[in-house]
Protein backbone atom coordinates (compact mmCIF):
# COMPACT_ATOMS: atom_id res chain seq x y z
CA UNK A 1 0.00 0.00 0.00
CA UNK A 2 1.72 3.20 -1.16
CA UNK A 3 0.99 6.48 0.55
CA UNK A 4 -0.59 9.23 -1.58
CA UNK A 5 1.66 11.64 0.29
CA UNK A 6 4.78 11.98 -1.86
CA UNK A 7 6.61 13.95 0.81
CA UNK A 8 6.83 11.93 4.05
CA UNK A 9 7.71 15.00 6.11
CA UNK A 10 4.54 16.77 5.09
CA UNK A 11 1.68 16.73 7.62
CA UNK A 12 -2.04 16.76 6.78
CA UNK A 13 -2.24 20.42 7.82
CA UNK A 14 0.66 21.25 5.45
CA UNK A 15 -1.04 19.34 2.63
CA UNK A 16 -4.31 21.19 3.15
CA UNK A 17 -2.55 24.56 3.34
CA UNK A 18 -0.58 23.81 0.16
CA UNK A 19 -3.72 22.62 -1.61
CA UNK A 20 -5.49 25.88 -0.79
CA UNK A 21 -2.78 27.74 -2.68
CA UNK A 22 -3.41 25.73 -5.85
CA UNK A 23 -5.83 27.13 -8.42
CA UNK A 24 -7.18 25.65 -11.65
CA UNK A 25 -6.34 26.87 -15.13
CA UNK A 26 -9.11 29.07 -16.54
CA UNK A 27 -11.94 27.09 -18.12
CA UNK A 28 -14.36 28.19 -20.81
CA UNK A 29 -17.45 26.02 -20.96
CA UNK A 30 -19.63 28.64 -22.68
CA UNK A 31 -19.78 26.83 -26.05
CA UNK A 32 -20.19 23.39 -24.49
CA UNK A 33 -23.07 24.59 -22.31
CA UNK A 34 -24.71 26.39 -25.24
CA UNK A 35 -24.51 23.31 -27.49
CA UNK A 36 -25.88 21.07 -24.74
CA UNK A 37 -28.77 23.44 -23.98
CA UNK A 38 -29.68 23.84 -27.65
CA UNK A 39 -29.82 20.07 -28.15
CA UNK A 40 -31.80 19.70 -24.89
CA UNK A 41 -34.35 22.33 -25.93
CA UNK A 42 -34.64 20.78 -29.42
CA UNK A 43 -35.41 17.34 -27.99
CA UNK A 44 -37.93 18.88 -25.55
CA UNK A 45 -39.69 20.62 -28.47
CA UNK A 46 -39.96 17.30 -30.33
CA UNK A 47 -41.37 15.71 -27.18
CA UNK A 48 -43.99 18.47 -26.83
CA UNK A 49 -44.96 18.02 -30.51
CA UNK A 50 -45.46 14.29 -29.93
CA UNK A 51 -47.63 15.03 -26.89
CA UNK A 52 -49.71 17.45 -28.97
CA UNK A 53 -50.28 14.65 -31.52
CA UNK A 54 -51.69 12.42 -28.78
CA UNK A 55 -54.02 15.14 -27.55
CA UNK A 56 -55.15 15.76 -31.15
CA UNK A 57 -55.91 12.06 -31.55
CA UNK A 58 -58.05 12.14 -28.39
CA UNK A 59 -59.93 15.22 -29.62
CA UNK A 60 -60.54 13.50 -32.99
CA UNK A 61 -62.02 10.53 -31.15
CA UNK A 62 -64.77 12.78 -29.80
CA UNK A 63 -65.61 14.57 -33.05
CA UNK A 64 -69.30 14.28 -34.19
CA UNK A 65 -68.60 11.53 -36.76
CA UNK A 66 -66.93 9.23 -34.22
CA UNK A 67 -69.56 10.01 -31.59
CA UNK A 68 -72.42 9.06 -34.00
CA UNK A 69 -70.73 5.75 -34.83
CA UNK A 70 -70.13 5.12 -31.11
CA UNK A 71 -73.79 5.84 -30.20
CA UNK A 72 -74.99 3.56 -33.00
CA UNK A 73 -72.68 0.76 -31.85
CA UNK A 74 -73.90 1.08 -28.23
CA UNK A 75 -77.56 1.03 -29.44
CA UNK A 76 -76.97 -2.14 -31.47
CA UNK A 77 -75.26 -3.81 -28.50
CA UNK A 78 -78.14 -2.90 -26.15
CA UNK A 79 -80.66 -4.23 -28.66
CA UNK A 80 -78.73 -7.47 -28.97
CA UNK A 81 -78.59 -7.90 -25.18
CA UNK A 82 -82.31 -7.18 -24.87
CA UNK A 83 -83.27 -9.71 -27.57
CA UNK A 84 -81.11 -12.44 -26.03
CA UNK A 85 -82.63 -11.80 -22.54
CA UNK A 86 -86.18 -11.94 -23.92
CA UNK A 87 -85.46 -15.23 -25.66
CA UNK A 88 -84.07 -16.84 -22.54
CA UNK A 89 -87.10 -15.76 -20.40
CA UNK A 90 -89.57 -17.17 -22.92
CA UNK A 91 -88.06 -20.66 -22.72
CA UNK A 92 -90.56 -23.24 -21.28
CA UNK A 93 -89.96 -24.16 -17.67
CA UNK A 94 -88.99 -27.78 -17.12
CA UNK A 95 -91.61 -30.04 -15.55
CA UNK A 96 -90.91 -30.72 -11.90
CA UNK A 97 -92.27 -33.82 -10.21
CA UNK A 98 -90.91 -33.12 -6.80
CA UNK A 99 -93.93 -32.88 -4.41
CA UNK A 100 -92.11 -30.56 -2.07
CA UNK A 101 -91.43 -28.11 -4.88
CA UNK A 102 -95.03 -28.41 -6.01
CA UNK A 103 -96.16 -27.64 -2.44
CA UNK A 104 -94.01 -24.53 -2.14
CA UNK A 105 -94.89 -23.28 -5.60
CA UNK A 106 -98.53 -23.05 -4.49
CA UNK A 107 -100.15 -26.09 -6.05
CA UNK A 108 -100.73 -28.05 -2.83
CA UNK A 109 -101.63 -27.65 0.81
CA UNK A 110 -98.83 -27.73 3.37
CA UNK A 111 -101.09 -29.71 5.70
CA UNK A 112 -101.12 -32.61 3.19
CA UNK A 113 -97.65 -33.40 4.44
CA UNK A 114 -98.43 -33.47 8.10
CA UNK B 1 -20.37 47.65 -21.38
CA UNK B 2 -23.97 46.48 -21.34
CA UNK B 3 -23.16 43.02 -19.95
CA UNK B 4 -21.49 44.56 -16.88
CA UNK B 5 -24.46 46.73 -15.97
CA UNK B 6 -27.05 43.98 -16.32
CA UNK B 7 -27.69 42.22 -13.00
CA UNK B 8 -27.80 38.46 -12.50
CA UNK B 9 -31.51 38.73 -11.77
CA UNK B 10 -32.20 40.43 -15.11
CA UNK B 11 -30.16 37.80 -16.95
CA UNK B 12 -31.95 34.99 -15.12
CA UNK B 13 -35.34 36.45 -16.03
CA UNK B 14 -34.32 36.65 -19.70
CA UNK B 15 -32.90 33.11 -19.59
CA UNK B 16 -36.16 31.83 -18.07
CA UNK B 17 -37.97 33.21 -21.10
CA UNK B 18 -35.65 31.13 -23.32
CA UNK B 19 -32.93 33.68 -24.09
CA UNK B 20 -29.83 31.45 -24.30
CA UNK B 21 -27.64 34.51 -24.93
CA UNK B 22 -28.52 35.77 -21.44
CA UNK B 23 -27.57 32.40 -19.97
CA UNK B 24 -24.26 32.58 -21.90
CA UNK B 25 -23.52 35.80 -20.03
CA UNK B 26 -24.24 34.11 -16.70
CA UNK B 27 -21.87 31.29 -17.66
CA UNK B 28 -19.09 33.72 -18.58
CA UNK B 29 -19.64 35.67 -15.36
CA UNK B 30 -19.59 32.70 -12.97
CA UNK B 31 -17.57 29.90 -14.61
CA UNK B 32 -14.35 30.98 -12.85
CA UNK B 33 -15.98 30.80 -9.42
CA UNK B 34 -17.57 27.41 -10.18
CA UNK B 35 -14.31 25.94 -11.50
CA UNK B 36 -12.47 27.11 -8.35
CA UNK B 37 -15.12 25.41 -6.17
CA UNK B 38 -15.01 22.15 -8.11
CA UNK B 39 -11.23 22.10 -8.48
CA UNK B 40 -10.99 20.89 -4.84
CA UNK B 41 -13.25 17.97 -5.82
CA UNK B 42 -11.47 17.11 -9.05
CA UNK B 43 -8.09 18.58 -10.07
CA UNK B 44 -8.11 16.83 -13.49
CA UNK B 45 -8.67 19.58 -16.05
CA UNK B 46 -10.86 17.60 -18.49
CA UNK B 47 -13.09 16.16 -15.73
CA UNK B 48 -13.22 19.57 -14.09
CA UNK B 49 -14.53 21.15 -17.29
CA UNK B 50 -17.21 18.44 -17.51
CA UNK B 51 -18.26 19.11 -13.91
CA UNK B 52 -18.44 22.87 -14.48
CA UNK B 53 -20.54 22.28 -17.60
CA UNK B 54 -22.84 19.84 -15.75
CA UNK B 55 -23.34 22.43 -12.99
CA UNK B 56 -24.52 25.05 -15.49
CA UNK B 57 -26.84 22.59 -17.25
CA UNK B 58 -28.37 21.67 -13.86
CA UNK B 59 -28.68 25.37 -13.04
CA UNK B 60 -30.51 26.05 -16.31
CA UNK B 61 -32.95 23.20 -15.64
CA UNK B 62 -33.67 24.49 -12.13
CA UNK B 63 -33.62 28.17 -13.00
CA UNK B 64 -37.32 28.50 -12.12
CA UNK B 65 -36.47 27.50 -8.51
CA UNK B 66 -34.08 30.39 -7.87
CA UNK B 67 -35.56 33.19 -5.79
CA UNK B 68 -33.95 36.66 -5.89
CA UNK B 69 -34.00 36.79 -2.06
CA UNK B 70 -30.60 35.00 -2.10
CA UNK B 71 -27.67 35.95 -4.38
CA UNK B 72 -27.57 33.95 -7.61
CA UNK B 73 -23.90 33.18 -6.99
CA UNK B 74 -24.66 31.35 -3.71
CA UNK B 75 -27.41 29.33 -5.35
CA UNK B 76 -25.07 28.41 -8.21
CA UNK B 77 -22.31 27.43 -5.78
CA UNK B 78 -24.70 25.07 -4.01
CA UNK B 79 -25.48 23.38 -7.33
CA UNK B 80 -21.74 23.07 -8.00
CA UNK B 81 -21.14 21.36 -4.63
CA UNK B 82 -24.02 19.05 -5.35
CA UNK B 83 -22.41 18.16 -8.69
CA UNK B 84 -19.14 17.51 -6.84
CA UNK B 85 -20.98 15.21 -4.42
CA UNK B 86 -22.46 13.26 -7.36
CA UNK B 87 -18.95 13.00 -8.84
CA UNK B 88 -17.66 11.46 -5.58
CA UNK B 89 -20.56 8.99 -5.54
CA UNK B 90 -19.89 8.01 -9.16
CA UNK B 91 -16.16 7.62 -8.67
CA UNK B 92 -16.82 5.46 -5.59
CA UNK B 93 -19.07 3.15 -7.61
CA UNK B 94 -16.54 2.79 -10.44
CA UNK B 95 -13.13 2.57 -8.79
CA UNK B 96 -10.17 2.34 -11.18
CA UNK B 97 -8.45 -0.76 -9.91
CA UNK B 98 -5.57 -2.44 -11.67
CA UNK B 99 -7.68 -5.55 -12.28
CA UNK B 100 -10.49 -3.63 -13.96
CA UNK B 101 -8.05 -1.82 -16.22
CA UNK B 102 -7.38 -5.05 -18.08
CA UNK B 103 -11.03 -5.25 -19.15
CA UNK B 104 -11.18 -1.72 -20.52
CA UNK B 105 -10.78 -0.86 -24.15
CA UNK B 106 -7.54 0.72 -25.33
CA UNK B 107 -9.27 4.04 -25.99
CA UNK B 108 -10.48 4.25 -22.42
CA UNK B 109 -7.04 3.49 -21.03
CA UNK B 110 -5.46 6.07 -23.34
CA UNK B 111 -8.08 8.56 -22.18
CA UNK B 112 -7.18 7.95 -18.56
CA UNK B 113 -3.47 8.40 -19.26
CA UNK B 114 -4.21 11.70 -21.00
CA UNK B 115 -6.32 12.74 -18.01
CA UNK B 116 -3.43 12.03 -15.68
CA UNK B 117 -1.18 14.14 -17.92
CA UNK B 118 -3.65 16.99 -17.46
CA UNK B 119 -2.69 17.19 -13.81
CA UNK B 120 -0.06 19.85 -13.87
CA UNK B 121 2.82 20.05 -11.51
CA UNK B 122 1.00 22.82 -9.62
CA UNK B 123 -1.96 20.61 -8.74
CA UNK B 124 0.01 17.77 -7.16
CA UNK B 125 -1.00 18.47 -3.59
CA UNK B 126 -4.73 18.71 -4.33
CA UNK B 127 -4.41 15.47 -6.29
CA UNK B 128 -2.65 13.80 -3.34
CA UNK B 129 -5.29 15.05 -0.91
CA UNK B 130 -8.09 13.71 -3.11
CA UNK B 131 -6.27 10.37 -3.56
CA UNK B 132 -6.24 10.08 0.20
CA UNK B 133 -9.88 11.13 0.65
CA UNK B 134 -10.96 8.77 -2.16
CA UNK B 135 -10.68 5.93 0.36
CA UNK B 136 -13.54 7.41 2.37
CA UNK B 137 -17.29 7.23 1.58
CA UNK B 138 -18.66 9.97 -0.72
CA UNK B 139 -20.48 11.79 2.12
CA UNK B 140 -17.32 12.01 4.26
CA UNK B 141 -15.34 13.11 1.22
CA UNK B 142 -17.82 15.90 0.53
CA UNK B 143 -17.72 17.03 4.15
CA UNK B 144 -13.93 17.07 4.41
CA UNK B 145 -13.45 18.67 0.99
CA UNK B 146 -15.91 21.46 1.70
CA UNK B 147 -14.96 22.00 5.33
CA UNK B 148 -11.17 21.59 5.17
CA UNK B 149 -10.20 22.49 1.63
CA UNK B 150 -12.91 24.99 0.76
CA UNK B 151 -13.17 26.31 4.33
CA UNK B 152 -16.97 26.38 4.14
CA UNK B 153 -19.03 26.49 7.35
CA UNK B 154 -20.92 23.34 8.34
CA UNK B 155 -24.23 25.13 7.74
CA UNK B 156 -23.33 25.49 4.07
CA UNK B 157 -22.23 21.84 3.86
CA UNK B 158 -25.60 20.89 5.37
CA UNK B 159 -27.44 23.01 2.83
CA UNK B 160 -25.45 21.63 -0.12
CA UNK B 161 -25.91 18.01 0.95
CA UNK B 162 -29.54 18.41 2.04
CA UNK B 163 -28.83 17.31 5.63
CA UNK B 164 -29.92 18.93 8.90
CA UNK B 165 -27.25 20.88 10.77
CA UNK B 166 -27.21 18.41 13.68
CA UNK B 167 -26.80 15.47 11.30
CA UNK B 168 -23.96 17.32 9.55
CA UNK B 169 -22.20 17.90 12.88
CA UNK B 170 -22.41 14.19 13.75
CA UNK B 171 -21.23 13.21 10.27
CA UNK B 172 -18.38 15.71 10.50
CA UNK B 173 -17.21 14.23 13.82
CA UNK B 174 -17.26 10.72 12.34
CA UNK B 175 -15.56 11.80 9.12
CA UNK B 176 -12.73 13.43 11.09
CA UNK B 177 -12.24 10.19 13.05
CA UNK B 178 -12.08 8.19 9.83
CA UNK B 179 -9.59 10.67 8.40
CA UNK B 180 -7.45 10.36 11.54
CA UNK B 181 -7.33 6.57 11.12
CA UNK B 182 -6.44 6.98 7.45
CA UNK B 183 -3.61 9.37 8.25
CA UNK B 184 -2.29 6.93 10.85
CA UNK B 185 -2.36 4.13 8.33
CA UNK B 186 -0.20 6.14 5.91
CA UNK B 187 2.02 7.57 8.69
CA UNK B 188 0.96 11.11 7.92
CA UNK B 189 0.98 13.39 10.94
CA UNK B 190 -1.98 15.64 11.63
Amino acid sequence: MTSPNKNPNQSWTDMVAASRKEFPSPVDVRYGVRAELESMLRSETTHVEQETDWIQALVNLFNPGFVKIGVAAVFVCMLAIDVSTTLSSSEPEPEINDPLVTLYSGEGEWSDWL
Amino acid sequence: MESDTVTDQQLVERAREGDLGAFDQLVVRHQGMISRCLFRFCPHQSDLEDLVQDSFIKAFRKLHLWKPTAPFENWLRRIAYNTGHDYFRRSKRTPTSQSSLGEESNELILGRIEDKMDVQEDYQITEQVQQLLAELPADDRLLLTMHYLEERPLAEVAEAAGWSLSKTKVKSFRAKNKLRKLLNRYDISE
